[in-house]
């Protein structure tokens, strides 16, 4: 795509040079998902000690703020990724839900290292076997606790579901528990 | 001379004691530890009699063992410390299912959570308890977990979170709201709490009336999968303990499984269990004082803070492959030795951490916004915090300099040269600043043995406990044979009971072990420093603001695996 | 009688015993490979050193008779040093198979590598190869190079089961067991090698490769393959019963078992067994029904025939059953007709005294001597032909049949005996294992109702001997299952369904299956379930 150097100095324009142009052509979901996959918000639900690997993650030497989900809020209402790293207990399972019903679509959930993924190493009482017995999941990232890298796998993978728009096939059936 | 009382001494003590009867006292001393075993009707008047007269003042631990063959079901264990000899006691008494102990809380303010962790884990009543309710488990959980005949992986789903509660007090019921005050519930899912701690308050505008603490959201039944799960395999579950500092609950756990063995580990492995011991300390600090400094509005500190913990977690990684959940220790040493160049990386590590310490110290401790916000706030007395069991930094912050490491030197360390930081008035200010100045402290540790490391063996090479190396696993039937055994039918120490405790990151981790001779722990109780620390709480913060409630919660550095287990 | 002393303790044996045989008797160990209490005298191993007071040199316990006064030592530094080096030795050429040999977990060289050994090896040549996976026979496999060359199978042929089909081939080094010429080990005896064998040697194949031994529990109980009775103990856990062993028992079957008795845990196992009652009437089947609910159903059906019943009882339930099940049924339907119609039904009434020479009878059922005991008590002397005349005559209209475990014994019979009654009115079958040729045959009114294993319930068996042997249930596998009291109980109308008196609280102490009987709160909440997603493998939701 070459310009040559007398057209730049005139103003002349090669009508087929798009980037030059003023506007360009897309579809609607592509402008819509690249939007949501580029900044993502997420909601930390750090509980253990994924959690503190989830700190690295944000930390300087492993940004998630380059794959734009540096704005971290606390609050449901004003994230979109529910980022639960960390063993979630029988007794923390309704807050969980609680939660994941007061985030507003779209959302996605990424369950971060094995206790949220499957229970982990703890067949337990009190430790519920996969935070996808009572939420849909997107993304299970395996570890114990997974590296920093395997995390930002994870997250770039969510990225492309979001491009695909692919969410998983549990996610419409989804009904939430009456309270 | 620290003069340690002897047995005898104590029984012709307890014989001038009417009430006391002595004649049914069995007094046992086995494996280095002192033991006694007491009718439950002489508990209390006992408990006031070590506490005024013996002056072992600490009450470390209380829990409950169960004998499901027995009478008498239950062992209730306490665990007392004189802070000035080092001495420890422990007190032992057999309780039945539907019959109840009378309760210490008269004596220690820090046996309530102890009580009630002992009533929920296998339903021991405690008479003239406050508020013996479930601690741990959630309210519609039904049956008490580390009985023998509750299944480990029988799982109990809950529905419900419970509304605003508080504690009992005479005159005021702990259900009832007073509807003239503002209820707040703070958490579980909060920036400020840590993860899953969750705080519960009345405010009269922004001062605090009453305030509650519930947990329990992170219970992970350690206690019972180190019943379930041989000696060795229970190494990567102490990790997840303080998930901040894992080396040093690896080196509790081995060092108590050690000590029921009987064997010595070897002096090159003390000298670097020390290393990680001091390493964890520090990147324990550094999560302490760095989400400390977030919760008050201080982002800078973390970030620079946390370079240092990556330069930690790179030397974990070194030696052993993983960053954060470590399982570096086994049982006779550690995993592996060594490799080349390890040892200056850390002295590197030493000297930018050095620099490191002035600059924070310079950044939060003087900075004038923070010295506000957290001098003065939350004072507690030394006797204070002795009665609820404070140990670690926040102890230390009150003015008592009590650290094991000088009390009851393990692994040599009397013959490093360090000092303990203690602070004055017990204020926020002073746990920050003890916490920066033993993050110095242990530098200086690191360093001392860094440069004279012993020579030797990482670990002892006796084949019943220890595994062989790869070479001989795979070279070799007879390496073959000693790993497949070992892994399979387990190591199995003697019958008996220790209890054993190092200067974790946040006080006294102790790990009180029962042993039947079997290849699996009988009992495994871990006494958690924050465990006694976060009881507190409540009484602390009456009378504070909302925001000071938040800055007591970072500067107690509550970690809910540690506490919650 | 003889005294010495050994290792500090004295002890008196009888005269000509050995020293192994003494250590044995008092319970103390001793490291050997190629003794056995039930074979002859070998020496080969060189592992059950001692040393004996007066004697230069150490001597093997196994072929020393203990003489009067002998002072016996085996936990000196000389003799351990010997076994370390008899160990070492024995280890030389040994593959390192633990990861894949059947053996580990119950293996003489581990145990005794970790209990007397433990040194470091120094040995650096390369092993020698032999033949791995050698085909011995039907049921056994041989692994050349894991045999330590004790040679227990070889005396093992030669004197108990004296089929003399094994050797020892070649010299030194070279050495492998195996089959003479022409012959391989086909005996009805085979297995019991594979239990003596100390290593990983000789392998069932039944077993082969099925579980690990350190996930099995064991349990003893009696052998319900013929009424000899031989005690065994059978490995289960959550996933079903793996294999039987046989227990000593100097009375009835010494150290050893027949083949045929090692597939009983076959028909305990869930695939074998009725996993609902099951009905048929008038052309329709209707499967998957609670057994309790079959037995309440018949038992309207039998109320109406009360006269015309027959009950017909196989040898293979335990004493207890018989008492309450024809108790009741006596007290139900009564005698009024004069005849108890209860009838004794035995496929192997002809062949009920052979005898293979060793230890496996004629006759099949385990308890027929019981069932007999229990019609003497209650005065019913009703053979089978009766029961031929009696439904010839049209005096039986309904018919409830205790139907055999293992069916493969009773094949014919089982034809005959559906034939029989295929003609009556109305059938109650009890049967713990599937029964093909009766839902096949029977077109009129059935029911049939799953029984409990005998594996599954507590009991005497009574052997051809006259030996009452009691033994207690290994673990539940079909929960609802009912037991013949029960059935006939419930069937007789009585509600309350009598359990027999050993069925009691030894019972409930035992633990089901997890995936039987799971308590409530560990099934997933409803609304959990609702949400459970069931991922298709293969199914292209995914680009």
């Amino acid at each position: 795509m070459s310009m040559s150097l007398d057209s730049a100095m005139t103003g002349t324009q090669n009508h087929d040079d798009l980037t030059r142009s003023f506007a360009f052509t897309t579809q609607l979901d592509a402008v819509m998902t690249w939007g949501q996959r580029n900044s993502l918000w997420p909601l930390a639900y750090g509980t253990a000690c994924c959690g503190i690997e989830l700190m690295s993650v944000m930390g300087p030497k492993y940004d998630l703020a380059r794959f734009g989900a540096e704005v971290v809020r606390f609050s449901p209402r004003q994230s979109d990724l529910l980022l639960v790293a960390g063993t979630i207990t029988e007794k923390m399972a309704p807050v969980l839900v609680r939660i994941y019903r007061q985030m507003l679509e779209p959302k996605y959930v990424l369950s971060m290292g094995v206790c949220a993924s499957s229970g982990g190493f703890y067949r337990a009482y009190h430790v519920l076997q996969g935070i996808d017995k009572v939420i849909p999941v997107d993304v299970f990232i395996p570890g114990c606790p997974p590296t920093p890298e395997a995390v930002l796998d994870g997250i770039m993978l969510l990225q492309k579901m979001i491009k695909d728009q692919n969410p998983r096939p549990w996610k419409q059936n989804w009904k939430a528990p009456e309270l | 001379m620290k003069h340690l009382i002897s047995f005898d001494e104590l029984k012709s003590d307890f014989v001038k004691n009417q009430s006391l009867q002595v004649e049914k006292y069995i007094f046992i001393d086995a494996f280095g530890d002192q033991a006694i075993e007491v009718p439950k009707d002489d508990i209390v008047v006992l408990m006031q009699f070590l506490f005024e007269v013996k002056q072992f003042d600490f009450l470390i631990d209380i829990c409950g063992v169960d004998y499901p063959d027995r009478a008498l079901r239950f062992d209730v264990v306490y665990h007392l410390l004189n802070s000035i000899t080092g001495q420890r006691l422990r007190i032992k008494s057999q309780v039945a299912e539907n019959e109840g102990v009378e309760s210490v809380i008269q004596v220690w303010k820090g046996a309530d959570w102890f009580e009630r962790e002992a009533f929920d884990m296998f339903g021991i009543k405690f008479h003239g308890h406050p508020n013996l309710r479930k601690i741990l488990t959630h309210h519609e959980f039904v049956g008490h977990p580390l009985r023998k005949d509750y299944e480990a992986s029988r799982q109990q789903s809950c529905a419900t979170s419970l509304p605003i509660h508080f504690d009992n007090e005479p005159g005021s019921p702990g259900d009832v709201l007073n509807p003239k005050l503002l209820p707040l519930n703070i958490g579980p899912s909060h920036p400020a709490m840590h993860g899953t701690l969750r705080v519960m308050a009345e405010l009269d505008g922004e001062t605090i009336v009453r305030a509650n603490c519930e947990i329990g959201y992170l219970h992970r039944c350690f206690e019972k999968m180190a019943e379930t799960h041989p000696y060795q395999q229970v190494i990567p579950y102490t990790d997840r303990l303080n998930y901040c500092s894992a080396p040093m609950n690896n080196i509790g756990y081995c060092k108590a499984v050690e000590r029921l063995l009987e064997v010595e580990i070897p002096p090159k492995a003390q000298a670097i269990r020390i290393i990680l011991a001091e390493l964890s300390r520090i990147a324990d600090h550094i999560v302490a004082v760095g989400t400390g400094g977030v919760d008050l509005g201080a982002l800078s500190a973390f970030f620079h803070l946390f370079v240092f913990r990556e330069k930690i977690y790179d030397i974990f990684e070194k030696l052993c492959g993983a960053r954060l959940t470590v399982s570096l220790t086994r049982i006779g040493g550690i995993g592996n030795e060594p490799p080349e160049g390890w040892y200056q990386l850390i002295l590197d590590f030493c000297d930018s951490m050095d620099k490191e310490i002035d600059e924070i110290s310079r950044l939060m401790l003087d900075n004038k916004i923070f010295v506000k916000r957290t001098m003065g706030v939350t004072p507690i007395k030394p006797q204070e915090a002795v009665a609820w069991g404070y140990t670690g930094p926040l102890l230390r912050a009150t003015g008592m300099a009590h650290d094991i490491r000088k009390l009851k030197p393990y692994y040599g360390y009397d013959q490093l040269d360090f000092k303990i930081p203690v602070g004055t008035s017990g204020d926020i200010y002073d746990r920050y600043l003890v916490r920066i100045e033993e993050m110095r402290e242990s530098v200086k540790i690191v360093r001392q043995i860094c440069k004279n490391i012993p020579e030797g063996d990482y670990t002892i090479r006796d084949k019943s406990i220890v595994l062989p190396e790869k070479k001989d696993v795979y070279g070799n039937i007879e390496g073959l044979m000693n790993h497949f055994m070992l892994i399979i039918k387990g190591i199995k120490p003697p019958q008996g009971e220790v209890y054993d405790a190092t200067e974790a990151a946040n006080g006294e981790l102790g790990y009180y072990l029962v042993s039947d001779g079997s290849a699996a722990p009988y009992r495994l109780k871990v006494r958690p420093p924050c465990f006694a620390i976060y009881q507190s709480f409540p009484s602390i913060v009456k009378g504070s603001m909302i925001a000071d409630a938040i800055a007591a919660v970072a500067s107690m550095n509550i970690i809910a695996g540690e506490l919650d287990r | 009688m003889v005294k010495c002393t050994i290792n500090g303790q004295t002890v008196e044996v009888k005269e000509g015993t050995t020293v192994i045989e003494a250590m044995h008797q008092e319970g103390m160990k001793i490291a050997h490979y190629c003794w056995h209490p039930g074979l002859s005298v070998a020496g080969v191993c060189r592992l059950c050193m001692v040393e004996i007071q007066g004697n230069p040199r150490l001597q093997v316990g196994c072929n020393t008779v203990v003489t009067e006064g002998m002072n016996i030592n085996n936990t000196s530094d000389k003799v351990k040093e010997a076994v370390q080096w008899g160990l070492d030795f024995h280890l030389i050429n040994h593959p390192l198979d633990c990861p894949v040999c059947d053996q580990a977990g119950e293996c003489g060289l581990q145990d005794q590598y970790m209990e007397f050994g433990q040194y470091d090896s120094i040995m650096a040549e390369p092993k020698q190869k032999k033949h791995k996976v050698v085909d011995l026979g039907p049921t056994v496999v041989l692994d050349s190079e894991r045999c330590i060359l004790c040679s227990r199978c070889v005396r093992f042929t030669t004197e108990v089961s004296k089929t003399n089909e094994l050797g020892i081939f070649n010299r030194g080094d070279h050495s492998e067991v195996g089959t003479h010429e022409g012959t391989s080990l086909d005996n009805n005896y085979s297995l019991n090698t594979v239990d003596i064998c100390p290593v990983g040697a000789l392998t069932s194949k039944d077993f082969r490769f099925k579980q690990r031994v350190w996930y099995l529990k064991e349990q003893k109980t009696i052998c319900n393959g013929c009424s000899t009775g031989c005690n065994i103990k059978v490995y289960f856990n959550t996933e079903g019963f793996f294999r039987v062993k046989p227990v000593y028992n100097e009375q009835v079957n010494g150290y050893w078992m027949c083949d045929q008795g090692r597939d009983i845990y076959k028909f305990a196992n869930k695939q074998a067994r009725y996993q609902g009652g099951k009905r048929y009437n008038q052309g329709q089947w209707v499967t998957d029904e609670a057994p309790g609910h079959v037995a309440m159903q018949a038992s309207k059906v039998i109320a109406q025939n009360k006269n015309k019943t027959a009950l017909i009882l196989t040898g293979q339930y335990t004493v207890e059953e018989y008492e309450i099940a024809i108790q009741s049924f006596l007290a139900s339907v009564g005698n009024s007709i004069g005849i108890k119609n209860i009838y004794h039904w035995n496929s192997h009434i002809s062949e009920i005294n052979n005898f293979d020479g060793t230890l496996l009878r004629g006759d099949r059922n385990p308890n027929t001597k019981g069932l007999i005991k229990v019609f003497e008590k209650y005065n019913i002397q009703t053979q089978v032909e009766d029961l031929e005349k009696a439904i010839e005559a049209g005096q039986i209209d309904t018919a409830i049949v205790a139907g055999p475990e293992d069916l493969t014994y009773y094949k014919q019979s089982n034809q005959k005996m559906v034939s029989l009654i295929s003609a009556l009115k109305n059938i109650v079958w009890l049967q713990s294992t599937i029964n093909p040729e009766l839902e096949e045959k029977v077109k009129s009114n059935l029911f049939i109702i799953p029984m409990k294993s005998y594996l599954e319930k507590s009991g005497t068996f009574i052997n051809f001997n006259g030996i009452e042997q009691s033994f207690r249930a290994v673990t539940t596998v079909m929960s609802q299952a009912l037991t013949l009291g029960q059935a006939i109980g419930l069937m007789m109308g009585d509600q309350k369904a009598v359990l027999p008196a050993a069925e009691t609280a030894a019972d409930h102490a035992v633990k089901p299956f997890v995936q039987e009987s799971r308590p409530a709160s560990q099934v997933m909440a409803e609304e959990r379930k609702k949400n459970e997603f069931i991922y298709k493998r293969g199914a292209t939701n995914e680009r």
